[in-house]
């Protein structure tokens, strides 16, 4: 059967991103597909460390852009996210400009003239000129096009959600005492949450949804071989495995993906060949980052080890 | 093939996914750059761009199968039963009975024309066409399958059939049964397929209608009247009485921290600057952090209600404050860390299992309270009990609740007993009352409700 040019597109994709290092699953590279193709922005969700911020910077590398990128936190705002003005600079120009005054209005008979003249001037201080563009100002700039994240957007307040509907579903910015600046070209936006809260509906329906879990044994053992190459095969099986049977667990935080790779990379620094209990137990706080939970699998590792 | 994707698109929706009208163009503007043949490919975009949760997800993926998968084996099973049943050439009319005007004008009905050329389609096209002209969409609820599959099988031509049947049975020879048979299983053919297209509707439309009255009813119910069945499907919606109480509440303190400008701070900060106020600087009012604690008796006559008031507080950590929560029957133990480590639900299943029996001990439960806990509750805490204040005839513990009165800024009662049982039997509420900023019943989902909202009122 003929592939239709959607498979082709989305297969080109996975390739890609694989040399850029991410290994991508199918339904990942289809909603980046999608996003480029219906010009949508991603919001990424899921657990911490799966690899959803890595997505924006595979995108950007594969696509040849530069990655603008805006960590949200609480209490974050327009003057951090979208632009400033440059305030010293426009108090350096109004002492200058105070000297300037004199002469401009020299020969100007009574108030009405001298405003007529000033009028004529324009708004130098409100101009483009003294705009400090911050991240989403940047991405939307950028000539040639740019890969926006924004991440853990979730942290971030209710407010700040509002402010970015313009830019999502329109990428233009509305600033007050300029109009409104488009995108040069639509930058790819990323926005990637942990879901700690509910966002609002409004952002949600501008967006395509990807959900990431954890990747299967699979995917996993491929993504350890593409990230630490040197690592032994049967290792690297060894340790995916392990890891999988651990996030069956009760734990307060699961091994993320990010944790498998440092564990790799540190095994790999031990000359390690294989897993042994002993082995596993002195570096289980590379995987697992809680007090509690190395306690809880402390005593299952013999169980986990025989698979 | 548009016209389908919008049917699955109603389907989502009868199954509680949310779709706006711009997902909606997006979805079909989705089909149309990934096109139709890769089956895999068209579910993972649709997955990206109509649901937005986690759970939506997972909804979507079932309706898929059920809608895509389902569809096309309905064409292939109706095309195999079409070529087990007898081929058209066994339908032979004698000469003088094919030339008769009566039998001519009946068996050239569309669909009649159809069975007799082979036309496996027709059928399968002809229930496309019939299930649109009827409505087929609105079929609910199992009660209405013999009348729509009646109508569905009129609409698609069986009668087109019956008055060929009734056009040979007329002319009375013998040579004709062969023919008739034929025709009888022909119109049983596109019988089965009206029947088998009611029931797949059926199956997608199942449950949304019911489920609409259900949550009104579960709302309104005292809990205890529930009935096993229903009260699993109370965390679904307490989930969504708490995300319209969390909306209203969070515009609502949206509106106070707006504040007031600082004037003697914004001039000195600015002084730098020749007194031109770059920077501006706001009057903060500081609020302390509210902090609420809950006391749930889980007792076995209350525990349904401990289970649903905790699900319903924890479902609130949006717009609530940090709460901490204890369960006591004869003595008290702190689950804070049980709801920080897993969901909810589970969470609260884990008190159950673990606390949930043997009869309440007000007065030793409060004691320990007091002497463990009492440094938590202070002017900024509100506490939430939660019991029908049935002390079994033993020490009530008023003395431990009055000390907890005065240090708590607010100091709640939740009751799930109707009001008009209270000071019936065993029951101290009433001496209790004397110890409480305010005794509630809270028997409902309704009720509670109305409880958490006027409580988050408060607490902002």
């Amino acid at each position: 059967m003929q592939d239709s040019p959607a498979t082709v597109a989305v297969n080109t994709l996975i390739n890609g991103f694989a040399g850029a290092g991410y290994i991508a699953s199918e339904a990942i590279a289809t909603t980046v597909y999608l996003a480029q193709q219906l010009q949508r922005p991603i919001l990424v969700e899921g657990p911490p460390g799966v690899g959803k911020t890595e997505l924006a910077k595979a995108t950007a590398q594969f696509n040849g852009l530069p990655l603008v990128r805006l960590q949200c936190y609480e209490g974050l705002d327009e003057s951090k996210a979208l632009y400033d003005w440059k305030y010293s600079k426009q108090l350096l120009y109004s002492q200058v400009l105070k000297e300037q005054l004199h002469d401009i209005l020299q020969g100007a008979k009574g108030l009405a003239e001298s405003v007529e003249r000033l009028k004529s001037f324009g708004d130098i201080f409100y101009s483009e000129e003294f705009l400090e563009p911050r991240p989403l100002l940047k991405a939307l700039r950028e000539k040639d096009g740019a890969v926006l994240l924004i991440d853990e957007i979730d942290k971030s307040d209710y407010e700040f959600e509002s402010l970015l509907l313009e830019i999502l579903s329109d990428f233009q910015a509305s600033i007050p005492e300029i109009g409104t600046i488009h995108a040069t070209t639509k930058p790819v936006v990323i926005l990637t949450s942990n879901n700690t809260r509910d966002l609002s509906d409004a952002l949600k329906r501008r967006c395509l949804h990807l959900y990431i879990d954890f990747p299967s044994r699979a995917l996993e053992t491929r993504i350890v071989k593409t990230r630490v190459p040197e690592i032994p095969d049967s290792l690297g099986e060894q340790l995916v495995t392990f890891i999988q049977q651990v996030r069956e667990l009760d734990l307060k935080k699961a091994p993320a993906v990010s944790e498998t790779l440092d564990w790799a990379r540190a095994l790999l620094l031990l000359h390690a060949t294989a897993l042994s209990p002993e082995l596993v137990q002195s570096t289980l706080n590379v995987i697992l980052k809680f007090e509690e939970d190395i306690q809880l699998v402390t005593p299952e590792i013999r169980q986990l080890l025989k698979g | 093939m548009e016209q389908t994707l919008l049917g699955f698109i109603n389907t989502l929706r009868q199954h509680d996914v949310r779709i706006s009208t711009s997902e909606t163009l997006d979805a079909l503007q989705t089909a149309d750059v990934i096109g139709y043949s890769n089956q895999q490919l068209l579910r993972d975009a649709l997955a990206a761009s109509l649901t937005k949760t986690r759970d939506e997800k997972a909804l979507f993926h079932q309706c898929f199968d059920l809608y895509f998968l389902a569809k096309g084996e309905r064409h292939s099973e109706q095309q195999q039963t079409k070529t087990e049943s007898p081929h058209p050439s066994q339908f032979e009319l004698p000469d003088a009975v094919a030339g008769d005007a009566a039998v001519q004008n009946a068996l050239s009905a569309p669909m009649v024309q159809a069975a007799l050329e082979g036309n496996n389609d027709a059928v399968a096209m002809a229930i496309e066409e019939a299930a649109e002209g009827i409505s087929l969409d609105n079929v609910r609820f199992n009660t209405q399958k013999g009348i729509f599959r009646r109508r569905l099988a009129e609409a698609a031509g069986t009668g087109q059939f019956d008055r060929a049947i009734d056009a040979l049975k007329a002319i009375d020879s013998e040579e004709l049964a062969g023919p008739i048979e034929w025709l009888e299983q022909q119109r049983y053919v596109l019988d089965m397929a009206a029947r088998d297209a009611v029931e797949h509707q059926l199956l997608l439309n199942a449950n949304a209608a019911g489920r609409a009255i259900q949550q009104q009813m579960l709302r309104n119910t005292r809990l205890s009247a529930l009935e096993h069945y229903h009260l699993k499907q109370l965390p679904t919606l307490i989930r969504a009485l708490a995300k319209k109480l969390a909306t209203r509440h969070r515009q609502r303190r949206r509106v106070d921290r707006r504040g007031k400008l600082d004037m003697a701070k914004t001039l000195r900060r600015n002084l730098a600057y020749g007194g031109v106020p770059f920077h501006t600087y706001w009057k903060q009012k500081r609020k302390d952090q509210p902090k609420l604690v809950v006391l749930c008796d889980v007792s076995g006559s209350v525990s349904t209600y401990a289970r649903f008031l905790l699900l319903f507080l924890y479902s609130l950590t949006d717009v609530m404050p940090r709460i901490r929560s204890f369960v006591f029957t004869s003595e008290t133990y702190e689950v804070t860390d049980l709801f920080e480590r897993h969901p909810p639900e589970q969470a609260v299943e884990l008190v159950n299992q673990k606390w949930g029996r043997g009869s309440s001990d007000y007065g030793n439960s409060f004691k320990q309270f007091v002497s463990e806990y009492s440094a938590q509750i202070d002017r900024n805490t509100t506490l939430i009990i939660l019991g029908d204040g049935r002390a079994n005839s033993a020490d009530p513990g008023l003395d431990q609740l009055r000390e907890l009165y005065q240090r708590s800024k607010y100091l709640l009662w939740f009751n799930p007993e109707p009001r008009a049982s209270w000071n019936t039997g065993d029951s101290e509420i009433k001496r209790y009352q004397s110890a409480c900023h305010f005794v509630a019943e809270c028997n409902s989902m309704a009720k509670l409700e109305r409880l958490l909202d006027r409580l988050l009122t408060v607490l902002h």
